[in-house]
């Protein structure tokens, strides 16, 4: 098909607009709790995507510790409500700032390392913060952790007994992060990530300060994933350091980017559709028991894309590799 | 071109003043001093080892002196990190090509053209003139991992041009080259520098070298060891025994 | 007392990424594939890990390597994030298939001789810990010798050292891959053997010893086997420090601690980026 055809013109014009007005309005049509619940599982992790992505596609530094922002983000959220009962939506902001603190000292600390060794105090980072969450017990309730009791539906406090607004809220931020990519996809930060990403040396070479640009993307990935965090205390009621802080949703997060497709702006959410659905049959197939089934599936699949499809899956749609910039 | 406007006409643009390097036990450059007037093309030669790379790391920002200083349009550069050397007005190319792979040849230069001109459509407009001039036309859209090498070294070039650099420092460019590229080679830089931009050429290609600049450094084992004229310097007695003297390399 | 458990871990980790080049994220869960393997043989044969582990290394060996040859060759020479990947892929694979079919549950192996001490003058060990200590550390010394006495140990060190040399005396480097891995591999599994008479077995335990691993591989310099077990002695003290004058639950803390100020200050390790020997 050539650029002209005006058949393929008239899909891609549209197709976005049915997909939203289809997302936009499912709550309404659909009733079911299950299928509202699971698509904003997959707009929570499509958001998480979103933000590792920042810095873990875009400019290629693979954090395999970002749970921690989430707990960064969790945490102050969870502990406000309960203790002072401010609400969610402003509870949030303390952990968006620490989370952007920390990630502007972090990155200063360990973006001179490369490839393995960042990799690794990401994750170091990411279990001294969990063993600091369980060790003070007084202020965090360690490994019980922070229950918030539902009293009935309060909009400003953000409880509801249904799921609709809680689908209109996680989408509402899903869309956001979603903007931020693309602005970032799209603006002079990007191009100079993707350098950072292909070869520090020649980038370096080219004016553009390392260290001040993979700080900046840290920042903002952190900030949106302590976003998230302050979401989550709202949707799940309950955090502990395991659950917040630990690898096991640190590496759901990468997943998500990873096998949707890196440097992508719509690429954690092919991710998230395909990880949420894949728990969702598993534990059809196995019964929730069976929790190591759907990581299993997880693994291969990672292990799936990082050798044949390094790009992510969002490459093997119809249009998917123009999702990806290359000049 | 990002014009200066502090320089003398007597200064150098860029001036290397008793510059030594030292890593441990070995000295790689030792009490190195010569400037680079604006406008010029300067040579700098050696056998290999003399110390030519270690320079290039030292200006560039990459390396620290151990004693001496760099100054560049009057201003100094030691303590700068690279990319605020860049962005002063120096860019080089790389020896072994470092192309932005999974890019097109126009990302690449284009991420050098943002450098000084962050919207993106006016960027994308030099960043064709440039790929125009270096002859790289038909590969624009191409990837850079499946360029042939004569045109990874051709991008090197143009994306060092996309910065607007006041100081050009080409890292053996030449080599692997025909003579009839290098000869077109040789015209382009010419040119460029008649519009006013100043280079400082790493080279062992001789033929190249002294055909096209108008001084010549020479350096041997991390020492100046003569100055001049590439007449001069072909005739002096200290280059002709450092280059026959060991097994150096003397392609023409 | 860890310190000689954690040295027989982090040498095999190193070895790997001394002839491969390969940073092994999935390393934990050998040990993990160890104790096991261990659990099993005594569960359902009476077989004391001592024996267990003279079984579970030979096998080990041949799992590594077969793993080796399947995956990890086809990301040897691509970029960092493809070998981070795959094995993190890995890690997680093993550490969840095994959950799958054992459950969560935490295990132990009971031996007669679970709880029994030996005093050596002032100080008191607990004999479990005692043999784990001291098998770690003999089988890393017999690894050293191995690579510095016996022509297949040069062989390895010839391919980690300068691998195109190595090709033209004759040397296959695909063969010293999967040479290495299975080593590497095998002896982190014969760690978890002995580890299983006074540690739990559980699928996620690996997690845990593949952080330490890296500690002690990066402290004492990545690819250096003395670097590894001196490394995994200090390393060892500091916990058992942290534990004592910090608190229990802090323990790992004063380890990730000086991770991170190697990181910081001397990313070559104490030692340096070894040769292997």
């Amino acid at each position: 098909m050539g650029r002209n055809d005006p058949n393929r013109a008239s899909w891609k014009r549209y197709a976005p607009l049915i997909l939203a007005a289809i997302v936009i309005l499912v709550p309404l049509a659909v009733p079911s709790r299950y299928i509202l619940r699971t698509l904003v599982n997959i707009f929570f992790f499509a958001a998480l995507g979103c933000a590792w992505n920042i810095i873990g596609g875009y400019a290629g530094q693979l954090s395999l510790g970002h749970a921690a922002f989430l707990a960064m983000g969790a945490y102050p959220t969870a502990l406000l409500l309960l203790n002072l009962n401010i609400p969610p939506w402003l509870g949030f902001i303390p952990g968006v700032v620490l989370a952007s603190i920390v990630a502007y000292l972090l990155g200063h600390l360990v973006f001179r390392l490369r490839g393995p060794y960042l990799a690794l105090s990401t994750l170091a980072f990411a279990e001294i913060l969990r063993i600091l969450l369980l060790h003070f017990r007084n202020q965090t309730s360690g490994s019980l952790g922070v229950t918030i009791p539902f009293k009935g539906t309060s909009v400003w406090k953000l409880q509801f007994a249904s799921e609709q607004p809680y689908y209109y809220i996680c989408l509402g931020l899903l869309g956001f992060c979603l903007y931020v990519t693309h602005r970032i996809h799209n603006s002079k930060m990007g191009y100079y990530l993707q350098a950072i990403k292909e070869n520090q040396d020649a980038a370096e070479n080219l004016g553009i300060n390392l260290s001040g640009n993979k700080v900046k993307a840290l920042m903002m990935s952190a900030a949106l994933t302590a976003m998230m965090g302050g979401f989550y205390v709202a949707y799940f009621y309950y955090i502990d350091p395991d659950s917040v802080a630990g690898m096991d949703l640190s590496i759901k997060i990468l997943l998500v980017a990873i096998i949707g497709g890196v440097g992508t702006v719509w690429g954690p959410v092919v991710g998230a559709c395909i990880l949420v659905s894949l728990t969702e049959i598993s534990n059809y197939l196995f019964g929730g028991g069976r929790a190591g089934a759907s990581l299993v599936i997880y693994a291969i699949i990672l292990m799936i894309v990082v050798l044949f499809s390094p790009r992510g899956l969002i490459a093997l749609l119809p249009g998917g590799l123009r999702s990806y910039r290359s000049e | 071109m990002v014009t200066a406007p502090n320089e003398s006409l007597d200064e150098g643009l860029l001036e290397l003043r008793k510059v030594t390097k030292a890593f441990g036990g070995l000295t790689a450059v030792d009490d190195v001093s010569f400037s680079v007037r604006k406008g010029e093309i300067l040579g700098l030669i050696g056998p290999n080892g003399a110390g030519k790379s270690t320079i290039v790391g030292l200006v560039m920002g990459v390396l620290k002196p151990n004693s001496g200083d760099i100054i560049f349009d009057g201003e100094t550069l030691v303590n700068l990190k690279p990319h605020q050397v860049v962005q002063r007005g120096i860019c080089r190319t790389f020896q072994v090509e470092k192309p932005l792979l999974n890019m097109t040849v126009t990302g690449n230069v284009l991420i050098g053209a943002l450098l000084r001109t962050p919207d993106r459509e006016e960027a994308l407009e030099q960043t064709k003139g440039i790929i125009e001039r270096v002859r790289l036309g038909h590969v624009g859209h191409v990837l850079a991992k499946n360029i042939t090498v004569q045109d990874r070294k051709r991008l090197e070039l143009a994306r060092a041009l996309a910065t607007r650099p006041n100081l050009l420092l080409l890292d053996e460019v030449m080599a692997g080259l025909t003579p009839l590229e290098i000869d077109q080679s040789l015209d382009l830089l010419r040119k460029l520098r008649d519009e006013g931009l100043t280079l400082l050429i790493i080279e062992h290609v001789m033929r190249a070298i002294m055909n096209i600049s108008d001084r010549i450094v020479v350096l041997d084992y991390g020492k100046k060891i003569a100055e001049g004229g590439p007449r001069d310097i072909a005739h002096d007695p200290a280059v002709v025994e450092a280059y026959l003297g060991k097994k150096g390399t003397r392609n023409g | 007392m860890m310190g000689g458990v954690y040295a027989l871990i982090a040498v095999g980790l190193t070895l790997i990424f001394g002839v491969m080049n390969v940073v092994n994220f999935a390393h934990g869960e050998f040990v993990m594939l160890g104790m096991v393997l261990t659990y099993l043989l005594h569960h359902y044969l009476g077989w004391d890990p001592g024996v267990s582990i003279l079984f579970v290394i030979p096998i080990m060996l041949g799992v590594g390597a077969l793993i080796q040859k399947t995956l990890i060759s086809r990301v040897i020479g691509k970029p960092d994030e493809a070998q981070i990947l795959l094995t993190l892929a890995l890690s997680v694979l093993l550490a969840n298939a095994v959950l799958l079919f054992m459950g969560p549950d935490y295990l132990t192996v009971k031996t007669p001789y679970k709880l029994s001490v030996v005093a050596l003058g002032p100080i008191v060990f607990l004999v479990p810990r005692l043999i784990a200590f001291i098998v770690g550390l003999t089988f890393s010394w017999v690894l050293w010798l191995f690579l510095n006495r016996t022509n297949l140990g040069k062989g390895l060190r010839a391919v980690a050292e300068k691998p195109e040399v190595a090709t033209l005396m004759g040397i296959n480097p695909k063969r010293m891959h999967w040479l290495a891995f299975g080593i590497g591999i095998s002896l982190a599994a014969g760690a978890g053997s002995v580890l299983t008479p006074f540690f739990y077995t559980f699928p996620s335990v690996g997690g845990m010893f593949v952080l330490i691993a890296f500690v002690v591989v990066v402290l004492g310099g990545m690819g250096n086997i003395p670097g590894a077990i001196l490394g995994a002695l200090v390393i060892g003290i500091t916990e058992s420090l942290t534990a004592q004058f910090l608190a229990l639950d802090l323990a790992m803390l004063g380890v990730f601690i000086i991770f991170v100020l190697v990181l910081v200050f001397k990313p070559s390790g104490i030692l340096g980026k070894g040769k292997l020997y």
